[in-house]
């Protein structure tokens, strides 16, 4: 078996039978299953994506103590990559931790892109390619497809005419990587998170401007319970200033590490790992994430 | 920069390469088009992959004149609909086959414009095209049909236009509503035609008056067939149905129990044919479904194996049929034989079929995915082959 059969076999038959299927169940409407699905695939995710919110604080967290070695030691980059490697280890945060959620929600993405594409028969080929994917056995499934492909003002099947959908990508995307992003102390991080910032979200904002809406639509959706998530783990984060509060985290981090400079620099990773545990068990213990779920 | 920003750097790459594959030209879903063709005179005239109109000698196999290119201007971004290229303008992708009357050929395409050449000292010359300016705003994609001096064709937005012959002047057009991506099927007065919304329709051919509408529990791609006063057409849903073609009443449905073995098992997408009091009616689930037209009932299932999803065509007492392998993009040419209910392998292919088939004087004519024009002849078992693409 190759691995378009383990594709089709593993991730793209069963996501295009259930999206039909729940399809059906909810009003006939492949909008609202879209919607439906996302929560689902967000739940299923759930784990990873508590893990990656948690190492993403971490990460914010020791951005003052990565400057302090910077600083230290950033005319030597052997030795910088490796204290700043004992830093991660000791602090437990994995940068695994951050990519693995992303890197399973591609496929998601790309599976969806060609569900969407052939249930709402956008292409004569697309439709026709579908007949392989329904399960036989599933005899509700046949006469479903085509799906109905309107949803409020969208075509799901076409790109939004209006340019709304690429806006709301944008737009909540860049909230969710906003509240991410660590306050930087020096311009020049300062320029490359802004950078960061602002790219992601105009790149999947283009692209939304010729994707199906249906894939905007999982996009948007995705988003904002991501950035639910995001304030349930982590707080606001990075939109703090935009609310009026003075998010003191680094400045006191940076203080901590101050302090440490009194240690040798073995204890000064140790004391200032301590301090991030520390300070990302109280976050969780103050905004449990399974409150949301209740 | 730091780790976290060079590692975010490689995902965005990842994400930007992967999703642009797969919206660029993703295997098996892009709109490429799957034209038959059409006989008249000796003279075979294809539509091509590439949007080109090609007169081929049927005797001779020669390229008759040069061909025509239908062009439309380039979809921005990267959507491939109609079609993918980065110049100004592209080819159109066509799916509905050319239809030819008096020596004048028509064909629709997927920039919601029909075209009239006309075929003249053995080259096609821009006759007429609808409408003159702009387009219908949706896509021709079943096929056509001539009769009553009026040339009828459905659009994927769910209009069913008239047009007349000689200039090509609208008649009537009828809104479905729905989408629609069967072709029209006219038996004296009246035009039948299926659409996505599960309705066959029934309207009056000269005025566009609707006469009848039936619902079914599936979709209707299919072209519908007309026999012996009664209406025969597959659904999404599994079934095969005849109507009464004056009252649209329900006759039959195949199966009429959900629980027999030989029951279908897949979509009815290709249009069925008629011989000898027989509907053969081809499935996706690669098996042809000969019914009874009185009552329904199943004479004898031809088990072919992969996907039929290109029209069939009769030959004497013999049905051509063309399967494709939808993953592996192979396809066979088969030829029933009605009178002791076998099947012969023709020919086989390293390329899929699902243009819907024609004959001309004992050849079957194929055109596959790759934009391959075969001509099979079962009896002295021979093979023409024409590369449409290349063809200039």
């Amino acid at each position: 078996m190759d691995i378009g059969a383990i594709w089709q076999l593993i991730i793209l038959n069963p996501m295009i039978n259930i999206l039909i299927v729940v399809s059906k169940y909810i009003f006939n409407s492949p909008g609202l299953a879209i919607i439906a699905f996302t929560i689902i695939i967000k739940a299923a995710m759930y784990p990873l994506t508590k893990k990656q919110l948690q190492a993403s604080k971490k990460m914010q967290d020791l951005q003052p103590k990565i400057q302090e070695l910077q600083k230290k030691y950033g005319k030597d980059s052997q030795r910088m990559a490796k204290e700043q490697a004992a830093l991660l280890k000791e602090t437990g945060v994995a940068n695994i931790g951050c990519i693995l959620p992303m890197l399973i929600q591609t496929p998601i993405w790309i599976a969806l892109y060609q569900s969407i594409i052939r249930v709402l028969a956008i292409a004569p080929e697309a439709l026709l390619n579908l007949s392989q994917h329904l399960y036989p056995s599933w005899s509700l499934v046949f006469p479903m497809v085509p799906l109905n492909s309107s949803f409020l003002w969208l075509n799901l099947g076409a790109a939004d005419p209006l340019y709304i959908m690429p806006i709301l990508v944008g737009g909540t995307m860049w909230l969710q990587q906003k509240m991410v992003t660590p306050k930087s102390a020096t311009p020049q991080q300062q320029s490359q998170s802004q950078m960061m910032l602002v790219m992601m979200p105009l790149l999947f904002a283009f692209m939304t401007l010729s994707f199906p809406s249906g894939l905007a639509l999982y996009w948007v959706v995705s988003n904002i319970i991501g950035i639910i998530m995001q304030y349930f783990v982590t707080g606001w984060g990075g939109l703090s200033d935009m609310f009026g509060k003075k998010q003191d985290d680094a400045n006191k981090t940076s203080k901590l590490a101050s302090e440490s400079k009194k240690l040798p620099p073995s204890k000064q990773i140790d004391s200032i790992a301590r301090d991030v545990i520390a300070d990302s068990q109280k976050t969780e213990k103050r905004k449990p994430i399974w409150k949301i779920w209740k | 920069m730091n780790i976290k920003n060079k590692i975010l750097l490689v995902i965005v790459s990842v994400l930007v390469l992967s999703m642009l594959i797969v919206s660029g030209c993703t295997a098996g879903v892009t709109s490429r088009g799957w034209a038959g063709g059409a006989v008249s005179d000796g003279v075979l005239f294809v539509a091509s992959m590439n949007g080109k109109i090609i007169a081929i000698d049927a005797t001779s196999g020669e390229i008759l004149g040069s061909p025509v290119q239908l062009l439309v201007p380039s979809s921005s971004g990267l959507s491939c609909l109609p079609s993918c290229g980065g110049s100004s303008t592209s080819a159109v992708v066509l799916y509905s086959s050319p239809v030819v009357q008096n020596k004048i050929v028509y064909i629709g395409g997927t920039d919601g414009k029909v075209y009239a050449y006309t075929f003249v000292d053995n080259q096609l010359q821009e006759d007429r095209r609808y409408p003159l300016d702009g387009n219908m705003g949706a896509s021709v994609i079943g096929g056509m049909v001539i009769a009553n001096d009026m040339v009828y064709f459905s659009t994927s937005n769910g209009m069913v236009y008239a047009l007349d012959t000689d200039r090509l002047y609208k008649k009537w057009s009828f809104d479905i509503g729905k989408k629609v991506w069967s072709g029209p099927v006219v038996e004296g007065n009246t035009l039948y035609i299926g659409s996505f919304d599960k309705k066959l329709y029934a309207l009056d051919a000269i005025t566009g008056a609707l006469k009848w509408e039936y619902e079914f529990d599936g979709a209707i791609n299919s072209t519908p067939v007309v026999y012996d006063g009664r209406v025969y057409i597959g659904d999404f849903s599994r079934h095969f149905y005849a109507l009464d073609a004056t009252s649209g009443q329900l006759v039959w449905e195949f199966p009429s129990t959900d629980k027999d073995a030989d029951n279908p098992q897949s979509w009815f997408w290709a249009k069925p044919v008629v011989l000898n009091g027989v509907i053969y009616a081809p499935c996706l689930d690669g098996n042809v479904y000969a019914l009874n037209a009185g009552n329904g009932s199943l004479v004898y299932k031809y088990v072919l194996g992969d996907s039929i999803s290109s029209s069939p065509v009769v030959m004497n007492d013999s049905i051509a049929v063309a399967t494709t392998d939808l993953y592996k993009k192979t396809g066979k040419v088969y030829l029933i034989n009605t009178l002791n209910k076998s099947q012969e392998e023709v020919e086989s292919f390293s390329e899929g079929i699902k243009a819907p088939l024609f004959a001309y004087n004992g050849v079957i004519y194929v055109h596959t995915i790759k934009d391959n024009l075969y001509g099979l002849n079962p009896t002295t078992h021979t093979k023409q082959t024409f590369s449409l693409s290349t063809v200039k």
